[in-house]
């Protein structure tokens, strides 16, 4: 495995972390899916010192799809000059990320803060559902919905806003078994 | 490294402006031309000189391209042999090059034209009003000297405004700025300074610098390079390598069978011994550190930086 | 059991692009011009960016097929539709150039085109960017064109100092997903590949990428070895594949020779004109070892290269685990002196 700072895993999602402010930005969304972890103690501060004003949107029960719509609502009605702030747990991270980068938000104008990184979200390569587990990166887990075995990969999809898995014993032959080349 | 040339024929010269000419050119027997990215400039060899200047015609397998060109009274003559050439003439061009593409993603563009850098403000609209791309305009130019105005209105009517007082602009600029839906990309094209305002203000109203775009006139392929002079220290030959052509090139042409890919710089293949002689690396492939030893040169498109280079080959 | 591999049509050897160069194989932002014709010692292959060959039927049938079971393999980013449209105009002259007697591609006088494909049957009169005037508008153009050509196809975007694989057509992928993909930057897409990055050669194959001109399109080869005649050996569909590569360790010599193949991708990097966009077109040939052990050079370097590969690039290619049986079957193979 090539060390993560050349693959597409973000620092973020192996480690908790948070990215520095945007001290020119005109107006941010502090978008929190923790807000347990005051939110508005850290970036907020932050943002009041920077002299940046900024609205601070309560996500922290929202299903993944809401978490999606919600975001994409809040980017159509911003101006450029706008930051989106994503603070909370990977799962809900990534997956507004993803909404915020098909609303077209540029990678710059995203900043990440993590505060919980064990349950990842997985994709099955194989069924294409999402399974959020408990789980690193080279662990073995089961997909909740098609039940194949997967390994979790070191690759995390920006799109999908998910880590691979793949069966993790498809290599497996038994002389009985099936596979033969065609 | 030397791209093929086209021979293209002067169709038509009209004035779009006091000083700007538009020349309109074809290929001699019509065949319909390379298309190209709005933005993209032709770079032409105006007597012994090239000079770049952006496309403002249908960038789809054309029949035509079309360049404005602003006569320009000091600077290199490039302007002035062009602004003298007659219908039925022709010219020498290299294909398009394209350095100010639109951006796909943008959900709106913001163009911002300077005077003569109207021409590829121009071209990036005709691609926006193609596409359906909302667009706004803000055109700064002299008094009466405000070329293609007309045509800029009739592709997004009421989109436009050609201003022709630096304090309009400047107000517009202003209050624009401030109100683009995110998501927009701002393109800017005209003199430096104007282009250094116009980032200035966008900057200092939170713009990130992924969204903001400015075309730097000038010819960002491989410029030909002085000539200089190789001694081959193990075959005993020494030779001058002309402007223009590659060490690469050169050595093929006494025999030598270089290893050689990409001839861009990129793949690593031709590396070349270096003895003495300091080298104007101009690789991708190389380290810093690598090339500030001066031990190796990749020859298809490093030269000398002084006269001489000795290369142990 | 002994499987033997049904007989090849002549032209997939002549025509086979032998990747190969040396004794020994490493990464390497190995980019040429397009279109050089290169001599084998049973052909020649590379004298234009499209290659129509004998499989062309079969694959395209094999595609359509793949593509109704798993819709994911093709997808375009919405803000790609220009590059779409450019890259499906492309390929037409590009196939008019090379192929004239079974393509051509007409601009006509109101500015819509007609575009003639003899080998399927087709005559289509389409405007640019108009959907509606395709046979299946929900497809678009890159559905259109890539019923047509053999090639995957993948369209990047150039954006924030980046490349993005936005769009694509891509049913014949070696061991990655196009679905979970898409989207990815340049430098995520290839986060799995190991080497390359702490060598530079992807941080200098994006630069490169990102001033392609145009006028100027260029192509590199890629290659690892497959078992059976299988297009699709996507992450999606591990499962039905991977088997294979337990398999092949319990195979006798002949089945070995027969399933085992080369697998060479001859990559096309091309600047698309109009929307700026950089297309990726890769082709996929497959020669069984049988096959290619006959020709001695090919079966003498494929050794040699085979015998030399560091360990990780094979595990990352995914035959660390018949790479030697694959060795020793090609040192069997060598003339009696
Ligand atoms: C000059 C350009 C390029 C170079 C030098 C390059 C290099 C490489 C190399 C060395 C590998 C490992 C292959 C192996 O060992 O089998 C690879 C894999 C790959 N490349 Fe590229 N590549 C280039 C362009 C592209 C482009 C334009 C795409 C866009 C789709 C792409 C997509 C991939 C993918 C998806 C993989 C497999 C990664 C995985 O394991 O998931 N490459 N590339
Ligand atoms: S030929 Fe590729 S670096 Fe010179």
């Amino acid at each position: 495995m090539p060390t993560l700072e050349q693959t597409s895993v973000p620092a973020w999602a192996v480690a908790t972390a948070g990215m520095p402010l945007d001290r020119v930005a005109a107006r941010a969304a502090l978008v929190t899916f923790a807000s347990d972890q005051e939110p508005r103690r850290t970036w907020g501060q932050e943002l009041d010192h920077a002299g940046i004003p900024y609205d601070l949107i309560d996500l922290s029960e929202a299903s993944k799809a809401d978490i999606r719509q919600a975001v994409g609502l809040l980017i159509d009605s911003a101006s450029v000059g706008f930051r989106l702030m994503l603070h909370g747990p990977l799962a809900p991270v990534l997956a507004a990320r993803a909404a915020a980068l098909e609303h077209s938000l540029l990678d710059e104008e995203i900043i990440v803060c993590t505060t919980e990184v064990s349950e990842i979200p997985l994709y099955c390569v194989h069924c294409t559902g999402e399974s959020v587990v408990r789980a690193a990166i080279d662990d073995v887990v089961t997909c909740l919905h098609c039940g194949t075995d997967l390994l979790v990969y070191y690759h995390v999809s920006r799109r999908q806003g998910s880590f691979l898995g793949f069966k993790h014993d498809a290599e497996a032959y038994e002389l009985t078994g099936a596979g033969e080349a065609a | 490294m030397s791209a093929p040339t086209l021979e293209l024929e002067i169709a038509d010269i009209t004035e779009s402006a006091p000083e700007v000419s538009t020349l309109t050119l074809k290929h001699p027997e019509g065949r319909v031309l390379p298309s190209f990215t709005p933005g993209s400039h032709l770079v032409l060899e105006c007597s012994g000189k090239a000079n770049a200047y952006s496309l403002i015609s249908d960038p789809v397998m054309p029949t035509s391209y079309q360049i404005s060109v602003l006569r320009i009274h000091e600077g290199s003559g490039g302007s002035r042999w062009l602004h003298e050439r007659q219908p039925g003439e022709r010219l020498t061009a290299r294909p398009p090059r394209s350095a100010f593409a639109p951006q796909l993603k943008a959900r709106k563009q913001l163009l911002i034209a300077g005077g003569i850098g109207v021409t590829p403000i121009f071209s990036h609209l005709r691609a926006a009003a193609a596409w359906g791309i909302p667009v706004e305009v803000l055109y700064a130019h002299r008094p009466g000297h405000g070329a293609h105005c007309d045509e800029l209105k009739t592709l997004a009517p009421g989109r436009v405004r050609c201003l022709d007082s630096r304090a309009e602009f400047a107000a517009a600029f202003a209050e624009a700025v401030i109100r683009q839906p995110i998501g927009t990309h701002l393109y800017c094209c005209g003199p430096e300074p104007f282009m250094d305002i116009v980032v200035g203000t966008a900057r200092g109203a939170g713009w990130p610098p992924g969204r903001i775009h400015t075309e730097r006139f000038g010819i960002d392929a491989l410029d030909p390079g002085d000539p200089f002079e190789v001694v081959l220290t193990e075959s005993n030959q020494k030779f001058t390598v002309p402007s223009g052509i590659s060490l690469l090139e050169a050595l093929e042409k006494k025999g030598f069978d270089i290893p050689n890919l990409c001839r861009q710089g990129v793949c690593g293949e031709c590396v070349l011994p270096v003895r003495t002689g300091a080298v104007l690396h101009r690789d991708h492939f190389l380290t810093e550190e690598e090339k500030e030893s001066d031990e190796q040169m990749m020859c298809c498109v490093s030269r000398a930086r002084e006269e001489e280079l000795e290369i142990a080959l | 059991m002994t499987t033997t591999a049904p007989p090849l049509e002549r032209d997939l050897v002549e025509t086979f692009p032998f990747p190969f160069p040396q004794d020994t194989y490493r990464y390497s932002t190995n980019v040429e011009p397009a279109g050089k014709l290169v001599p084998t010692p049973a052909g020649q292959w590379g004298a234009s960016m499209l290659h129509v060959d004998s499989e062309y039927h079969h694959e395209l049938d094999e595609r359509a097929a793949i593509l109704q079971r798993d819709p994911s393999r093709q997808q375009v980013l919405p803000h790609m539709r220009p590059a779409a449209w450019d890259a499906m105009l492309t390929l037409m002259q590009e196939l008019g150039t090379a192929y004239p007697r079974e393509f051509t591609l007409t601009r006509d006088d109101d500015g819509t085109f007609t575009w003639i494909n003899r080998k399927q049957g087709i005559e289509q009169r389409f405007t640019y960017a108009d959907e509606t005037t395709l046979p299946e508008p929900e497809t678009g153009p890159l559905g259109f064109i890539g019923s047509q050509v053999q090639e995957d196809i993948a369209l990047l975007d150039q954006r924030e100092g980046q490349l993005f694989v936005d769009a694509g057509i891509i049913t014949f992928a070696a061991d990655w997903s196009f679905g979970f993909d898409v989207g990815m930057s340049f430098l995520e897409i290839h986060g799995p590949v190991p080497r390359v990055h702490d060598m530079g050669v992807i941080a200098r194959a994006q630069t490169f990428l990102m001033r392609l001109q145009p006028s100027t399109p260029y192509r590199r080869t890629n290659w690892t070895l497959t078992i059976g005649r299988r297009l699709d050996v996507s992450t999606e569909v591990y499962h039905e594949w991977g088997p294979d590569r337990g398999w092949i360790q319990t195979t006798d010599d002949q089945t070995f020779g027969a399933s085992v193949h080369l697998r060479v991708e001859v990559q096309h990097l091309v600047r698309l004109p109009d929307s700026g966009a950089v297309m990726f077109l890769i082709r996929t040939y497959m020669l069984p070892l049988e096959q290619l052990a006959r020709i001695e050079p090919w079966r003498a370097r494929t050794h040699a290269v085979l015998q030399e590969l560091p360990e990780d690039m094979a595990d990352y290619k995914g035959f660390i685990s018949y790479r030697d049986r694959a060795v020793a079957w090609l040192e069997s193979q060598a003339p009696s002196s």
